[in-house]
């Protein structure tokens, strides 16, 4: 696979003030769709601006196709850069027609040229009927799609999107989500995505950074970043969990509370940490009444197939469990548990 | 690297509005050296004399007025807003009607009317002209009170009234004080225009520091110790200023919280609906019904103006001034917001945050601060180009109608940028990184996407600065070429002449010209609203 776009060591702030992002490293490669997730005033937008070239940055640099497009000293505007983006509130031109919408990029070609490019995209967006349609006439997912198909008309070698799915409804964006992953991957387009929503990040993205305090923290397919989380930040953020202290056994084993595991899988991560802590994930504790080991029930969330619950261990340690939506168990009430782990993730205290 | 145009594009707009802010920033300067002038007999004999009664006069003119139609204002913008009676829909428009009316000639009608009628009170004096000014300011406190009552929400009421609140609890205890920043808003600007006020207190004979700055520059012939009370007297007009513009924030700060309320009008019996009436057609009647049929009868059945050459001369000298000023100030508040949105950090926004604050400053200082340093600077041109070529170039920026537009677009800029400033923010910033992501310049994106969206504020500002000038008097008085009328100031020159039925013509032309803006803003503020 090419490389798309380099960043290397990128820092940006806004007027001598602390860096609103630091010793940014990322590379991208063609046809990839990348997901930029972190939690809000992380600076993951700022990133994304900054590759388009609304922001400008202070050291480092932004590579495309071989080409430097951002350093210290020089900014291709950001006309030049041949970046389509797609805006968290859609920015269409509030005085023209979904045509006119989505011609306004298309320069050089003839009438007719333009006006097969247009009929083109909004076949590929599925709005053939509301060309004539003003924004104000249209739904919020149609006009995502008028956005996005504004931004693919000129052809462009990277497509940007800011958070493109917040205000579209619970109800429609799962499906929508993943009709935007099929069409990006059919169209074969590099695209850079802000979203602060993981599991959106999850269905859209072949790769996920993510982004806190203006830092990188970790950079992986999803599965790695749910299950091989790199820092306790990443490890917090992205799903549920919960940390129990490890100790060492005699016998070469290690414990933790409710458990023990098998020493060889995580010698070297023990010895590095003075105190150390194991994340367990809800998937990490399976129910079972016929279990001895048994916890009690603090709370319970009702979510349709299952319930998941909150535990205390022993008095002292509190548990997270999914359990098929048949298992109805009473607050207060003892139930039994099994660990199921796959995953060692243990970090210092 | 590629395509830098935009750049250029940028820098070119912004340096041509650093060159207009600059100039404009002149006469502020001028007025901010002043301190430093020395100070001469004549201050002695101002400050002994005159200097107690000035301040006294106007700042009771500024806080009766403010009083008046503080009252007038919020009562009739509360029943309107919350009760319904036969009319409400009509009487709540009319109600912005005296905005047409130009406080000098509201006051120039009474005199005449008390005059015809001896039996009634004088209002030659301090209080005569608070009633004068409130009864066409007041509708500023209306509008304003108006919106917020509408923008309660309706829940509240009802729950004060669960609570056993009655009607006119619920006005002083909830509905007064939610709408506290709009008020204040009104009344203040209700204020500053009676201490800007310069043909009423001049007509009635109240001394105060506008008249009293332009009988020191005039009857004494000092223009430094004019100048140096124009300076004085600012700083009590930026009290207001401050708090003006403090309300402002917290309408806006109010208004993000606010809850979406469908309002229902409550309804009314027989009696009270007629008292409600009565009550609601009172400011409207002496604000500008009476003065308005009085101006009309005149100029048709006793005027001895003739209508003829000389008068359809002044009507298209006014029409021709009031034109090519607001064009210019139009064009100027499109460049210097346009520049604000394209540069939030440009050094033009720091200059026009104070040429801005031209709206406030009354006619007399605006006139003496652009007079003085554009007059010194001809003179200096005149003399040079006597010395080496011999060519005499006369005053060819403070003898002709430049100097009168500079001052309007001082005046004026602010009610202009604000109306286009509104225009420009419906477009958000995030649909000009849209097009220019799409290629276009900030030249294209201006005609293509920003020019369609000012349409209709740019027609609304154009308009409203067209009449304000039309209505304008002092700049106009102390400042226009030689020979130069327009019909505010017949109508003035008349009536100082006691003859004031002969100036009826010109100022009903004046007062129907400014019943235009007043649709528009009845059609822009209120018409949303009245759908509710």
């Amino acid at each position: 696979m090419d490389t798309k776009l380099i960043i290397s060591n990128l820092s940006l702030a806004f007027e001598e003030k602390e860096n609103v992002l630091t010793n940014i490293d990322l590379e991208i490669h063609d046809s990839e769709i990348v997901c930029l997730l972190g939690p809000s005033g992380c600076g993951k937008t700022t990133l994304l601006r900054a590759i388009a070239g609304f922001e400008t940055i202070n050291s480092g640099s932004i590579i495309k196709d071989g080409v430097c497009v951002s350093n210290h000293l020089e900014n291709t505007p950001v006309a030049s850069r041949n970046m389509g983006m797609v805006f968290q509130d859609y920015a269409l031109f509030p005085n023209m027609d979904v045509k006119a919408n989505i011609s306004f990029g298309l320069k050089d070609l003839s009438k007719k040229e333009k006006s097969d490019r247009v009929d083109y995209l909004l076949d590929l967006v599925d709005l053939q009927n509301h060309k004539k349609k003003y924004p104000y006439e249209l739904s919020g997912g149609e006009q995502q799609r008028v956005a996005l198909a504004r931004a693919l008309a000129p052809s462009p070698d990277i497509l940007l999107m800011d958070e493109p799915f917040s205000n579209i409804d619970e109800e429609i964006k799962e499906d929508l989500v993943s009709d935007i992953r099929v069409l990006l991957k059919q169209l074969k387009i590099t695209s850079i995505i802000v979203t602060h929503d993981q599991y959106e990040a999850f269905n859209l993205a072949d790769k996920v950074a993510i982004i806190n305090d203006g830092k990188i923290q970790q950079v992986g397919n999803s599965y790695d970043i749910y299950h091989k989380p790199k820092n306790k930040f990443v490890a917090d953020f992205i799903g549920l969990g919960v940390f129990m202290p490890v100790k060492k056994t005699n016998n070469n084993d290690f414990e933790i509370p409710i458990g023990i595991l098998d020493y060889t899988k995580i010698k070297d991560d023990l010895l590095k940490y003075k105190n150390p802590e194991m994340l367990i994930r809800p998937d990490d504790i399976i129910h079972n009444d016929a279990s001895d080991l048994k916890a009690v029930v603090l709370e319970k969330q009702f979510r349709g197939a299952e319930f998941l619950y909150r535990l205390l261990y022993n008095e002292k340690y509190p548990l997270l469990c999914y359990a098929p939506s048949h298992h109805n168990h009473e607050i207060g009430e003892s139930i039994g548990i099994e660990l199921d782990m796959e995953h060692y993730v243990i970090f210092e205290k | 690297m590629v395509g830098n145009n935009q750049g250029i594009v940028i820098l070119n707009l912004e340096r041509l509005a650093i060159v207009i802010a600059l100039f404009f920033m002149i006469p502020f300067i001028y007025l901010g050296s002043s301190v430093f002038f020395p100070f001469n007999e004549n201050w002695n004999h101002i400050i002994d004399n005159v200097l107690l009664d000035y301040f006294i006069n106007s700042l009771s003119l500024a806080i009766g007025v403010g009083f008046f139609s503080f009252v007038l204002g919020t009562v009739t913008a509360w029943f309107t807003s919350v009760y319904d009676f036969p009319f409400r829909k009509i009487i709540s428009w009319l109600l912005l009607m005296p905005l047409a009316m130009p406080a000098y000639i509201i006051a120039i009608t009474y005199v005449g009317i008390i005059d015809t009628y001896n039996f009634l009170p004088d209002i030659r004096n301090l209080f005569g002209g608070m009633v004068m000014i409130s009864l066409v300011v007041y509708p500023y406190v209306y509008i304003l009170a108006r919106g917020a009552f509408l923008e309660q929400s309706k829940e509240l009421y009802e729950n004060a009234q669960i609570l056993g609140s009655s009607q006119l609890s619920i006005f002083l205890k909830i509905s007064i004080p939610m709408a506290r920043p709009a008020i204040i808003l009104g009344v203040t600007l209700a204020a500053m225009e009676a201490l800007a006020d310069f043909g009423t207190v001049t007509f009635l004979g109240i001394p105060t520091f506008t008249t009293g700055i332009f009988r020191t520059w005039f009857g004494m012939n000092d223009t430094i110790t004019a100048t140096q009370m124009a300076t004085l007297f600012l700083s009590i007009v930026f009290i207001f200023v401050f708090l003006e513009q403090n309300s402002r924030k917290k309408i806006r700060y109010s208004e993000n919280i606010k809850t979406q309320s469908i309002f229902n009008y409550k309804k009314t019996s027989k009696k009270n609906g007629f008292i409600i009436i009565l009550i609601c057609t009172l400011p409207l009647l002496f604000g500008f019904l009476i003065p308005f049929t009085q101006l009309a009868y005149w100029s048709i059945f006793i005027s001895n103006e003739i209508i003829d050459e000389s008068f359809f001369k002044i009507v298209r000298s006014t029409l021709f001034l009031a034109f090519i000023s607001a064009v210019i100030i139009s064009l100027i508040s499109i460049l210097v917001t346009y520049v604000k949105r394209l540069k939030p950090k440009s050094i033009t926004n720091k200059f026009m945050q104070i040429i801005t604050l031209g709206y406030a400053i009354p006619g007399p200082v605006i006139a003496i601060a652009v007079m003085i340093p554009l007059s010194s600077f001809d003179n200096y041109i005149n003399q040079l180009l006597i010395e080496k070529f011999n060519i005499s170039t006369g005053l060819f920026l403070s003898g002709t109608l430049f100097i009168l537009v500079f001052a309007y677009c001082i005046r004026f800029l602010t009610v202009s940028s604000r109306t286009i400033k509104a225009g420009l923010d419906s477009v958000s910033i995030t649909t000009d990184e849209a097009a220019k992501s799409l290629g276009a310049n900030n030249i294209t994106m201006f005609f293509k996407i920003h020019f369609h969206m000012l349409k209709t504020p740019l027609l609304v500002s154009f308009l409203v600065v067209f009449i304000d000038i039309m209505k304008e008097l002092p700049l106009t008085a102390i400042l226009r070429p030689f020979n130069f009328n327009t019909l505010s100031i017949k109508a003035f020159e008349l009536a100082s002449d006691e003859r004031i039925a002969d100036a009826s013509s010109s100022a009903i032309m004046i007062v129907i010209a400014g019943i235009i803006p007043v649709i528009l803003i009845t059609k822009n503020i209120l018409g949303k609203r009245n759908k509710v």
